[in-house]
């Protein structure tokens, strides 16, 4: 988007920032949280497959820390190839999600394209003073994520039908999971900065956070991987966009041990957990209470430190 | 030779008729190289070779790891126009063997104690040398164990060297352990745990041909 100016004294978060959403302020309580992302099916099942896109979407703004208040949808259907329950189905599963997080879809727009599209446009609503940047991190937070990675792979594992049905279930269920619960459980925290880990993977996403300030030491050992990911990893079942992150990413990172499985912190993620940066106080605090609202692979797998030579270290 | 004859710059093989399959998957989105690569060789019979076109750093990567981590002996070379050639070698006998790396030092240790200098030290040292050598790329061709040397390679006491030099000899290096000495210390052939029983003539050889090393 460089290029484009849209710099307002309303434009709270805006294109100049790499941050999830934009915010535009109303008044002095309120600003609106705006968000768009569609996605490709990642499993075949039409129902699911609307969940997923729907939480894939709405998850920018919980990463804002914000309310969800409506969504339009997005849609892109073959409908010479493809009969239109198909359709309602995946609207019925966007839909059930958008309810999940009280939010309500309103409207939106449908056209003809040869491969399937789906995904919304979302609007919430946020305090001014009480949003979540992604770049505001404290010297000594803890950072939790709270999905597994892995999902990059995976999907591309299920379009090659390379996993078991179960694995498949399992994994079509995380991603499904909305991380709205997450970000109402971390504002009553002494949370400092927060993203959702999307298509640029752990390490992308945690190179926005540190943002050339602080450098994030990461716990390899803490950080939750989907075992199904190792092994198709293995199997050489990795997405080019996984590769692309690491080949810009890889002079940022610093690595103090080897690592056989490293392509998997760089996995672009689909519908990934919150990335939150949080006081050392309040981390275990947090995470407890994460594992016990359903994110069980929540784990604290980082620490903010003073910067050094590479902001990245694993 | 016809084009058998390109492959001998880096191929040793036990046979002489190599059988080669080529794929194409220039311009082919993950999975499908890795996909076809798999298809192909579950196809292809023994002792032959796939060659696999790419033109993604992303393919070859993952065309690479699946074939090394299936333990598919495998090389790339690079070709014009960011196109990558990947040679898969599917059988046991044969393997790529890089034309210019030497892989071994031409040298050989002799070990004619079980103790490198005396004490309880000598014993502490004599494992953490020979532990430490695994983590050398280039490796000496033989080790030979001479007079109290054969303990090493027999006695109970010294099984975490033994693995070690297990180690050392999976990643080819020679061992021997001097059969004379075992007579002598009167240790049957079936306790050696480790490499082959030596004999004079061949400790001749290998102190005359080789940069001899002795502990």
């Amino acid at each position: 988007m460089g290029g484009l100016d849209c710099s307002s004294e309303q434009v709270l978060v805006g294109m100049d920032s790499s941050d999830d959403a934009a915010v535009y302020k109303i008044d002095e309580h309120t600003a609106l949280v705006q968000t768009v992302d569609i996605i490709t099916p990642v499993v075949d099942d039409p129902y699911m497959y609307g969940q997923i896109a729907a939480a894939n979407s709405l998850s920018d703004v919980f990463a804002m820390g914000a309310k969800v208040a409506t969504g339009m949808n997005i849609v892109g259907f073959d409908g010479c190839n493809h009969p239109k329950e198909v359709l309602k189905e995946i609207l019925e599963g966007g839909q059930s999600k958008v309810r999940e997080c009280g939010g309500l879809i309103v409207g939106g727009h449908t056209i003809e394209t040869p491969e399937m599209l789906y995904g919304l446009s979302v609007s919430g609503f946020v305090h001014p003073d009480k949003i979540y940047r992604n770049n505001t991190p404290r010297v000594g937070d803890l950072l939790i994520l709270t999905k597994p990675l892995g999902m990059g792979i995976l999907t591309t594992a299920i379009k090659a039908d390379m996993l078991s049905l179960d694995s498949v279930k399992n994994i079509a269920y995380i991603l499904s999971q909305l991380n709205y619960k997450a970000s109402v459980i971390m504002q009553e925290y002494d949370v400092s900065a927060c993203t959702d880990v999307t298509g640029f993977g752990l390490f992308g996403h945690s190179a926005e956070i540190a943002d050339d300030r602080v450098t994030i030491k990461f716990d390899y050992s803490n950080i939750p991987i989907m075992q199904e990911a190792k092994e198709m990893a293995d199997m050489g079942i990795i997405p080019a966009g996984t590769y692309n992150n690491m080949s810009y990413l890889k002079d940022k990172v610093k690595y103090a041990q080897e690592l056989d499985d490293d392509i998997i912190l760089y996995d672009a993620q689909t519908s990934g957990g919150l990335l939150i940066a949080v006081s050392p106080t309040d981390a275990p605090k947090l995470l407890k209470n994460l594992k016990n609202a359903g994110y069980e692979y929540s784990s604290i797998i980082a620490e903010i430190y003073q910067k050094e030579n590479k902001i990245l270290v694993v | 030779m016809g084009e058998h004859g390109y492959y001998l710059k880096y191929l040793t093989c036990t046979f002489y008729k190599v059988k080669i399959m080529k794929i194409d998957c220039c311009d082919l989105a993950c999975p499908q190289p890795v996909l076809n690569t798999k298809k192909a060789l579950e196809e292809l019979e023994n002792d032959s070779i796939l060659e696999v076109m790419v033109n993604s750093i992303s393919s070859l990567e993952n065309v690479k790891r699946f074939a090394t981590k299936n333990g598919y002996e495998n090389t790339a070379e690079e070709l014009e126009n960011g196109k990558t050639l990947i040679i898969i070698v599917k059988g046991y006998e044969c393997t790529i063997v890089p034309s210019s790396e030497e892989k071994f030092l031409n040298k050989t240790i002799f070990v004619k104690t079980d103790k490198m200098g005396a004490g309880e030290l000598g014993t502490i040292l004599m494992k953490s040398f020979l532990k430490t050598m695994l983590e050398f790329k280039e490796l000496p061709k033989n080790i030979v164990f001479v007079n109290e040397g054969v303990f090493l390679t027999t006695k109970k006491e010294n099984l975490d060297l033994i693995e070690n030099l297990k180690e050392l000899e999976k990643r080819g290096v020679s061992i021997y352990s001097c059969g004379l000495c075992l007579n002598y210390y009167k240790i049957p052939t079936d306790e050696l745990k480790v490499g082959e029983i030596g004999n004079a003539y061949d400790s001749v050889d290998m102190l005359l041909n080789t940069e001899a090393v002795s502990l």
